[in-house]
């Protein structure tokens, strides 16, 4: 049986919004943020407290992909004056941008602190099926194609040995004086979403951008999951 | 009890329906080949009106045979292939066929892929199991048997076997094994053609359980089904090395790749991530796939990473190490100071002992006597899991003597050591006198190093197996 968060998106014919796909994701064990829905700028000032600040504040809706192309994620935010604006502008950017979009509310999540940029990834192959990728971000991915993949399921040592490979592992040991990042935290993602990928076979597309990772622990703080 | 695959490989008598006595033709290589191969069975060319092909006796058809057949080669054009099958089948006792024709489903057209169902339908009803259409078909260098149409030369046996999903690239590969300084033969040789029945997987299986396939080669563009690929694959690897060459490194490639077999050739970096987690050894050429096919055959596989470079001169040494340089596989040797001291004293004085790790330049005033003095003392070492050893002969240098002294250094120690002679023909004797003792060589420093990065790759492996058991 599929989780009901995707068998009620495969009924609306939508794939997962982004605070159900972070739902699901930590269902599964994987350490995510935490993140709460607002449906007002009251609530969303609420919700900024429970999280404390700083915040960041993303549009939730199944119209709107590229939320911060569209003026749909604000950053940063101290206060609550900072997120009662926030909040409206957010709303307001998303009719303009289009005043059918369906909003189901803004997601408040902490200001996460800056750390080395990873993506990870599942793709379904249609003759491999479930597939994790690995890769550095920013311009590692973009430029350099630096990424690897295994099939799922994925061992632990297998994880260890696809972040290894990539060429930018060296900033991960660490460069420039700076001390090694959490590769096992790495692992341990990427070997629950191979079996995330298995256990949820409707799931198309995951798309975790980025992970940011700590020399101790990581935050997830971006989560898209496809049907 | 023969089963599948054996009425191939091991077939007692083979009938060529399209045989002829015209030279040059595909129907007479393929009886030229079992008959001077010296294959031991019954074989019955088949042709319309020739009364004697290679001296044997031709018949007109199938069923005028009196033997009994057990494979049959068709080597007629495409249309022509139901009926031959329809004899077949009425005969009863024939278990396999191997259908050079082309011109089937791999035309794409919908009549064509007809013919190939019906061909199948036909040969399932009788039993009798197919390779191809449009294929080559098997070799079994033990008993000769060869329905392929690639000119017979005499060759070492060698217990690594080969699949092929080209015709082309695998007879080439046979033609590059003939051509080493003693004839690679390959134990045995497959090309699968379309796949209609045999297919990749089954006769990767096949060689898994083959007590004299030792390592496996592999020419592939794409499988169609990749997660039972994967799951076989996972399973060979655990007993037998496989190495793959898998074209489609490039976006250029893969396109060409899907065009000519028609197979996915798939995503790259997926195969490449897939490969790595089965533990195959994924090859980019010929050359390198040939070049470990002898290094597998011929030598142990090392117990760790730890490589030393014994050379004779210092450019090819430098060639070699930038090689294995840019693996991330191998390691350098450790010597011990005993080792190095006794090194200084064997060598020449301008021999460069240990510097960088692991690489020792004997210089080119070491004779024979010092290469295998040197030799010896680094095979010993704990810290030296494999030795590439590197010489240039000079005229004042006697090689086959090099040779047999290298030979008499290696048996002594179960470690991987691969030649590197750099001077052509100059040096052939002594390369026929290597491979003969199972001491592959190599014409170019850094063939030589693929083929110990392929061992070593095998070695962590099996230590990750080792590890995941426990």
């Amino acid at each position: 049986m599929a989780h009901p968060l995707i068998q009620k998106a495969q009924q609306e014919r939508r794939s997962l919004l982004e605070h159900e796909a972070i739902e699901l994701l930590k269902a599964h064990d994987l350490p995510v943020s935490p993140a709460l829905l607002a449906s007002s700028s009251d609530d969303a000032v609420k919700k900024a407290k429970e999280i404390g600040y700083p915040v960041v504040l993303k549009i939730v809706s199944p119209q709107i992909i590229h939320k911060s192309d569209v003026g749909g994620v604000k950053v940063n935010l101290k206060s609550a004056e900072e997120v009662d604006v926030a909040y409206r502008e957010i709303i307001d950017n998303a009719l303009v941008h289009d005043s059918d979009a369906e909003i189901k509310g803004v997601l408040v999540t902490p200001m996460a602190q800056a750390g080395t940029e990873v993506i990870i990834g599942m793709i379904r192959d249609p003759q491999f099926g479930p597939c994790v990728m690995f890769g550095l971000g920013g311009i590692f991915v973009e430029v350099f194609k630096d990424v690897t993949f295994r099939v799922a399921p994925i061992s632990p040592d297998d994880a260890r040995e696809m972040i290894e490979e990539t060429k930018s592992y060296t900033v991960l040991k660490g460069v420039r004086g700076e001390k090694p990042k959490d590769v096992e935290a790495l692992v341990n993602i990427i070997t629950k979403v191979s079996q995330l990928a298995i256990q949820e076979p409707d799931i198309k597309e995951i798309d975790l951008n980025p992970v940011l990772v700590y020399e101790k622990g990581v935050a997830l703080v971006d989560a898209r999951v496809l049907l | 009890m023969k089963t599948g695959l054996d009425y191939f490989f091991y077939a007692d008598s083979v009938a060529i329906v399209g045989a002829t006595d015209n030279p040059g033709k595909a129907g007479n290589q393929i009886v030229k080949n079992l008959v001077e191969g010296g294959y031991q069975g019954q074989i019955y060319p088949v042709h319309p009106t020739n009364k004697e092909i290679c001296g044997l006796t031709c018949y007109p058809d199938l069923l005028s045979i009196a033997g009994s057949i057990e494979l049959i080669v068709i080597v007629i054009s495409d249309f022509g292939v139901p009926e031959v099958m329809r004899q077949a089948a009425k005969r009863g006792d024939i278990k396999g066929a191997v259908i050079i024709a082309a011109g089937f489903s791999e035309t794409k057209i919908p009549e064509r892929i007809a013919l190939e169902e019906e061909v199948l339908a036909l040969a399932r009803e009788a039993g009798i199991r197919v390779f191809g259409p449009n294929c080559v078909g098997v070799i079994n260098t033990k008993n000769n048997v060869d329905t392929t149409f690639v000119s017979h030369i005499n060759k070492e046996f060698r217990e690594f076997s080969f699949i092929s999903q080209s015709g082309a690239t695998g007879a080439s590969i046979i033609k590059f094994a003939s051509d080493q300084p003693v004839p690679f033969g390959f134990n045995k040789w497959a090309h699968v053609g379309n796949m209609s029945d045999v297919d990749i997987l089954e006769i990767l299986a096949y060689y898994e359980k083959d007590p004299d396939t030792k390592a496996i080669g592999m020419y592939m563009e794409g499988v169609e089904n990749a997660t039972e690929f994967l799951q076989v694959a996972k399973r060979v690897t655990k007993n037998k090395p496989l190495l793959i060459l898998k074209v489609g490194r490039s976006e250029m490639g893969s396109q060409a790749a899907a065009s000519h077999t028609g197979s996915l050739a798939g995503a790259d970096r997926i195969y490449e991530g897939a490969f790595k987690q089965v533990g195959i050894n994924r090859v980019s050429t010929i050359d390198e796939l040939l070049d470990a096919a002898k290094a597998f055959s011929m030598q142990p596989i090392p117990k760790g990473k730890k490589i030393c470079v014994l050379t004779e001169a210092g450019g090819p040494g430098i060639i070699c190490m930038d090689e294995l340089g840019l693996s991330e596989n191998v390691e350098m040797a450790e010597l011990s100071e005993g080792c190095v001291k006794k090194l200084q004293e064997i060598l020449p004085p301008m021999a460069i002992v240990n510097r960088p790790q692991g690489y020792i330049d004997m210089s080119a005033a070491a004779l024979e006597k010092a290469h295998a003095e040197a030799l010896e003392l680094v095979l010993a070492e704990e810290g030296v899991d494999g030795v590439i050893l590197i010489s240039v002969p000079p005229t004042f240098l006697d090689s086959t003597k090099l040779a047999k002294e290298v030979v008499k250094v290696t048996a002594k120690h179960n470690k991987p050591v691969l030649t590197c002679l750099m001077a052509g023909d100059w040096v052939k004797d002594a390369r026929v006198l290597l491979e003969t003792k199972a001491m592959p060589t190599f014409d170019l420093p850094q063939r030589a190093a693929r083929a110990m990065i392929n061992l070593v790759k095998r070695n962590d492996f099996l230590q990750k197996l080792e590890k995941e058991g426990k």
